[in-house]
């Protein structure tokens, strides 16, 4: 079959398969899509009024600070927790002849990314009410866009792959995502490089991807280049291992499911 | 012109640790981190075909025999471990044909979903919706969400969208018995159409009469191995065979070619006669010659004695016959009815009956031996209903005989037509 053929038929299945997905999640609710706006930002709330009002913090503009925070952990960790099931969940399309299977795991990743994608501009909003319209830095958002599904998509490759052959994988994910939550700084400051624990921080690639988004719209300046280079030199090698583990196990496949 | 479909000395092997049961991290670590032992089971091993471009080809099997991983691995599902498969063109499949069917989702949104799942952009589902919507007849409901539809309903759509993919090779699995019986027929004249259209298709079914209606040829696999390969009508019969002798397992009845279980004989109860002669064995054996005590029914089956002289010199009348648990006769017959001299060397000799075809009831049945004098006039050994024998097989409700028969289902007219010829013939 013609290699452009295929992927307009890729295209078309990742579009179908994203949409049933959206559609579904939020059928026959009133507020509809409304609804993936909701939970970042009770989160807001809370974050807000605990860390900016209860035990303040003393960071500046809080509000869009902890809400970059939230809405790029939720696209990352709801990627990551949805994605692991990604094959052993669609179990009949992975074993339905003709199916890409390459596909799977990534219809979780841009279904959560359509999330995140609608909430962006409640956090422009944010940030220009807070700290001023970003301006040309918001530019650079694609970038950084493009580095995190890139990233996410490398482990989500991994992970569904380990899901298929051990089911416990997705337990194991659960527990490791609400302890990289609790060491990343999501609704605090990045610890400082002379602290204890500060390699919790300093070599870890959501916080070096939270930097990247702060940048933009608290500080209203460009990411700092180097911490985006690192960053790709992380997630583009973690995406190649991904994929090819995952084409080398997909023959398998057939048996393990 | 290339072969549509190429296998060459396929094998394909599961490990039974991931047969039924998921790994667990658990089980790994209450065995002591020792990666559980994996005994190699080959579902399929060293089959090799070509299909030839335009035929359709049935495959059959028992269950476990290998069907549906074959049909898998030929559409490019999982890797084969040994050997290679070759598939010329684009390839379709009719299995699990509902997958990807959304009950939230309203028909129209499950045309194009089904649709791309099944292979066709977007753009082509587009194209064809009508066309599609019109052969599952749901025209009025197709806005309705999937829930409120029928099992039959859901079905037809499913097919609609299946069917309407134009592949070069089509496999089928075990769906073609969708929906209603006309819709059934509208099925199998579409998948015909396809086929007619120059398409090759393979066919994984159970109903017989689906893989006599649709294919050329037929590819018989046991137990993950090709028995055999070839026309419709002569694989067919092997595989009728095969599933005979499934049935026989079944219903418990003793592997075929085991020994004959002892006989009791007790005089005056079940062994008569004045003991001028004696019978001194009695063997049921195949055709082959292999002691049996049970025979597929329509199988050949030998009974052989051997006897003795004691008292007499004239050569007597061997009669054998073969009774059903309720003591009737269900066939007896003698060597004097055949002009047959019973042979005599020293004192002892051996007679055999073959029966080419032994067409009984599937039952137990009772085989009786005796020696009469030439003239009938005295019994010198005979041992009633004493060598049991087993014949398995299906095809009878009631009674004893159970002759080679098909069914042949018309329409009302035509029926009528060949029951007045049959008629008018006898």
């Amino acid at each position: 079959m013609q290699t452009a053929y295929r992927y307009r038929h890729g295209w078309d299945l990742l579009t179908e398969l994203v949409l049933r997905d959206l559609k579904l999640r939020y059928h026959r609710s009133f507020i509809g899509l409304g609804w993936s706006l909701m939970k970042p930002l009770t989160q807001l709330a809370v974050f807000t009024i605990v860390f900016g009002q209860i035990l303040p913090l003393g960071i500046e503009h809080y509000a869009t600070f902890v809400f970059t925070g939230v809405l790029v952990w939720s696209w990352l960790s709801s990627s990551v927790t949805s994605g692991t099931g990604a094959v052993t969940d669609s179990k009949e399309l992975a074993l339905r002849p003709g199916f890409p299977l390459p596909l799977l795991p990534v219809m979780p990743v841009i279904s959560q990314g359509v999330h995140f994608l609608i909430a962006l501009p409640l956090l422009v909003i944010s940030a220009t009410i807070e700290a001023g319209f970003p301006g040309w830095p918001l530019l650079a958002l694609p970038a950084m866009i493009l580095l995190q599904l890139i990233f996410t998509l490398g482990v989500v490759y991994l992970l569904s792959v380990a899901q298929v052959f051990a089911r416990d994988t997705d337990h194991l994910v659960q527990m490791a995502m609400s302890i990289i939550f609790f060491i990343t700084p999501i609704f605090y400051r990045p610890i400082q490089r002379t602290r204890d624990f500060a390699f919790l921080n300093v070599y870890n690639p959501i916080a070096w991807l939270l930097e990247g988004y702060r940048a933009i719209f608290v500080h209203g300046t460009w990411p700092n280049p180097i911490t985006l280079g690192f960053t790709l030199l992380i997630a583009v090698p973690l995406l190649a291992l991904g994929i090819a583990c995952y084409l080398r196990a997909s023959r398998r496949f057939d048996e393990a499911l | 012109m290339r072969a549509a479909i190429s296998v060459q000395n396929l094998g394909k092997r599961f490990s039974t640790r991931d047969r039924g049961r998921p790994s667990s991290l658990k089980g790994r670590l209450l065995s002591g981190y020792r990666a559980p032992k994996r005994e190699p089971f080959w579902a399929l091993r060293n089959i090799s075909f070509n299909i030839p471009r335009g035929r359709a080809v049935g495959v059959v099997g028992l269950n476990g025999a290998g069907k549906s991983t074959l049909l898998r691995l030929i559409g490019g599902v999982g890797t084969a471990d040994e050997g290679q498969i070759r598939v010329n063109g684009r390839v379709g499949a009719l299995l699990d044909i509902g997958v990807g069917l959304t009950d939230e989702l309203t028909g129209r949104e499950n045309v194009y979903l089904l649709g791309v799942i099944a292979g066709m952009l977007r753009a082509e589902v587009h194209a064809r919706f009508d066309e599609i919507v019109a052969f599952a007849e749901l025209e009025e409901f197709i806005d309705a969400p999937v829930r409120t539809y029928s099992t039959g309903m859901r079905m037809r759509l499913a097919f609609a969208v299946a069917v309407t993919v134009q592949p070069e090779i089509l496999l089928i699995d075990e769906v073609l018995a969708v929906g209603d019986l006309a819709f059934q027929r509208k099925c199998l004249r579409r998948v015909e159409a396809i086929r007619a259209a120059g398409s090759t298709i393979l066919l994984v079914s159970h109903d017989d009469s689906q893989i006599r209606a649709l294919c050329d040829d037929v590819v018989l696999l046991d137990h993950g191995r090709l028995v055999a390969y070839g026309p419709l009508d002569e694989t067919m019969a092997l595989y009728d065979a095969s599933v005979d002798a499934k049935v026989a397992d079944d219903e418990g009845a003793p592997p075929a070619f085991a020994p004959l279980p002892h006989a009791r004989l007790v005089p005056e109860v079940n062994r008569f006669g004045s003991g001028e002669m004696l019978i001194e064995a009695v063997r049921l054996t195949t055709p082959e010659g292999i002691a049996t005590g049970a025979i597929r029914a329509g199988d050949g089956l030998t009974i052989e004695m051997d006897y003795r002289y004691v008292h007499v010199d004239a050569p007597p009348i061997a009669v054998i016959g073969i009774y059903a648990r309720d003591d009737s006769c269900c066939f007896e017959t003698n060597s004097a009815l055949a002009d047959v001299v019973l042979e005599r060397r020293g004192d002892s000799g051996t007679i055999a009956l073959r029966i080419t075809r032994l067409d009984l009831a599937p039952e137990d049945y009772r085989v009786t031996v005796g020696l009469f004098s030439g003239d009938w006039a005295k019994v010198y050994d005979y041992h009633a209903e004493t060598y049991p024998v087993r014949v398995t097989g299906r095809g009878t409700s009631k009674g004893y005989v159970n002759p080679p028969l098909s069914w042949h289902s018309e329409r009302a007219a035509d029926f009528v037509q060949s029951t007045a010829e049959g008629m008018g013939q006898r």
